[in-house]
């Protein structure tokens, strides 16, 4: 009878039929739910999200057109409103920076001494790509952004996503002409870090709040609030040294990450490819021996 | 006569995939990158405005499968997991439908008032979804900020939707009664 009473609330569903349908629908949602989230890294859906990346990318680039030109248009005039006092902060920034260029010429110079000496082997170079953000796709429960670069580009997954500052993220999906970032602080973001200056590891793991968590700090490191956080390497997915942010310590005691980069306001992006370490158990006797440090004159040592 | 005839077509077409039409451009208004004075600014939820309004001033131009495809769409573009929105809209598509006696044709103030339940459905219902999907950690700082605007903006994007909703209702009579005079 309740059954009936539900039923006929629902007269303008246009019959058993679209009632049926709706029922099927929540069927096939659920069905889609557990299916995407019962191994996300192998999702059977990647395929399709990576061509959904694709073919949404040039619709987004036109519909974010207008908001990025009032965008660029309210920069504009801060910018102006701010002129002098932002002069004289760059100049200052500037005569800091010529002494740290200095100071990095000379241990560049020293670096390359001893890794001659100890015949170390060069790390690979890696390949920036630049691109545009063109969509802001994370929604309430994803922290995500849509960038006009894919595979052809030379983009794959897993690679580092660096703004103006530091590191904001990683490709997630790799479309052809397109990306997906997830952010530093979405939900399922993991990034082995490193504090700068200790040998204290951690991993780095987003909660969508602006400072994600460090987590498997070892329990007697010796921190301090603002230290540097870079990239530690390790996995050897990312490169290491890339920076990341400051330590910052929360009421409770609990250690977190202030990024230097904001992946929220980023408007170009530019991805990290490395070319992959492969194992040792993959190496054949025919594989190229691995490069070596490099004279000024171009030969190896 | 040939023209009257594409006339109206586009008149019908019109009228029925404007729902669609308006969910898809919300949708990716959503998602465009809107940052003011370097910080990003959450955006109202369009699709849920265009596919409350619809389901209460013309249910019959949104049914489950529209529903299902719009949250489906919202789920790809966003990156989050598969059937997350499309479930929720459904869900809360199927709430509104047994409330609709009460909301729909009494008016603005009632309509809002609907709005916000649509709003508490939706939102709960994908946080709910979340939480069981990503885990435990789902944060709801964006969450709220994206409910309240929704909820602020809807009245102005209600009635623009309202404006549409005429244009292409009279535009389709008008392509009807085309139609009927070339036959007579």
């Amino acid at each position: 009878m309740s059954k009936r009473r539900f039923l006929s609330a629902l007269p303008w569903l246009g019959g058993p039929w679209a009632r049926g349908s709706l029922a099927l629908l929540l069927l096939v949602s659920l069905i889609l739910i557990v299916m995407d989230r019962a191994d996300p890294e192998n999702s059977p859906f990647l395929p399709l999200k990576r061509t959904m990346t694709d073919v949404t990318m040039p619709v987004m680039s036109v519909v974010s057109a207008p908001f990025r030109g009032a965008q660029v248009l309210g920069q504009w005039v801060a910018d102006n409103w701010k002129a002098a006092s932002r002069v004289h902060q760059l100049e200052e920034e500037n005569r800091k920076l010529l002494q740290w260029r200095d100071l990095a010429l000379s241990l560049h110079e020293k670096m390359k001494v001893y890794e001659q000496f100890l015949k170390v082997p060069a790390s690979p170079v890696p390949v920036v790509v630049t691109a545009r953000v063109v969509a802001d796709p994370g929604g309430t429960f994803v922290r995500a952004r849509l960038i006009n670069a894919g595979r052809h580009q030379g983009i794959a997954e897993g690679q580092a996503v660096l703004g103006y500052e530091g590191m904001i993220g990683r490709i997630m999906i790799a479309g052809k002409r397109s990306a997906r970032v997830l952010l530093l602080t979405d939900l399922n973001s993991r990034v082995p870090v490193l504090i700068d200056g200790s040998d204290v590891h951690a991993i780095l793991a987003g909660d969508n709040s602006d400072f994600p968590a460090l987590l498997y700090l070892p329990r007697n490191a010796e921190l301090v609030s603002g230290a540097r956080i870079i990239t530690s390497g390790d996995g050897g997915v990312l490169p290491r040294g890339l920076p990341i942010g400051t330590l910052l310590q929360r009421r409770d005691g609990s250690w977190r990450a202030a990024l230097f980069a904001k992946g929220d306001t980023v408007d170009f992006a530019q991805v990290l490819s490395l070319p992959p370490l492969p194992a040792p158990e993959d190496e054949t006797e025919n594989s190229p021996p691995a490069p070596m440090a490099v004279t000024d004159n171009g030969e190896g040592q | 006569m040939r023209t009257s005839s594409m006339t109206a077509r586009i008149g019908i077409v019109a009228w029925l995939g404007l729902p669609a039409m308006v969910s898809v451009l919300g949708l990716l208004i959503y998602v465009a990158p809107v940052h003011v004075f370097g910080r990003s600014v959450p955006m109202p939820l369009f699709p849920l405005m265009a596919l409350f309004f619809w389901s209460m001033a013309r249910p019959q131009l949104m049914p489950p499968l529209a529903v299902f495809l719009i949250g489906l769409l919202q789920d790809f573009l966003t990156g989050g997991p598969v059937g997350l929105w499309a479930m929720a809209y459904l869900l809360t598509f199927t709430v509104m439908a047994t409330q609709r006696e009460t909301f729909a044709g009494r008016g603005q103030f009632a309509l809002i008032v609907g709005f916000v339940l649509a709003v508490l459905c939706a939102f709960g219902f994908a946080w709910i979804i979340a939480r069981i999907s990503l885990g435990p950690g789902v944060v709801t700082g964006r969450f709220f900020t994206e409910a309240g605007l929704s909820i602020l903006v809807f009245p102005l994007v209600g009635r623009l939707f309202g404006g549409l909703q005429r244009m292409t209702s009279q535009a389709r009579r008008l392509s009807v009664h085309h139609a009927m005079t070339r036959r007579l």
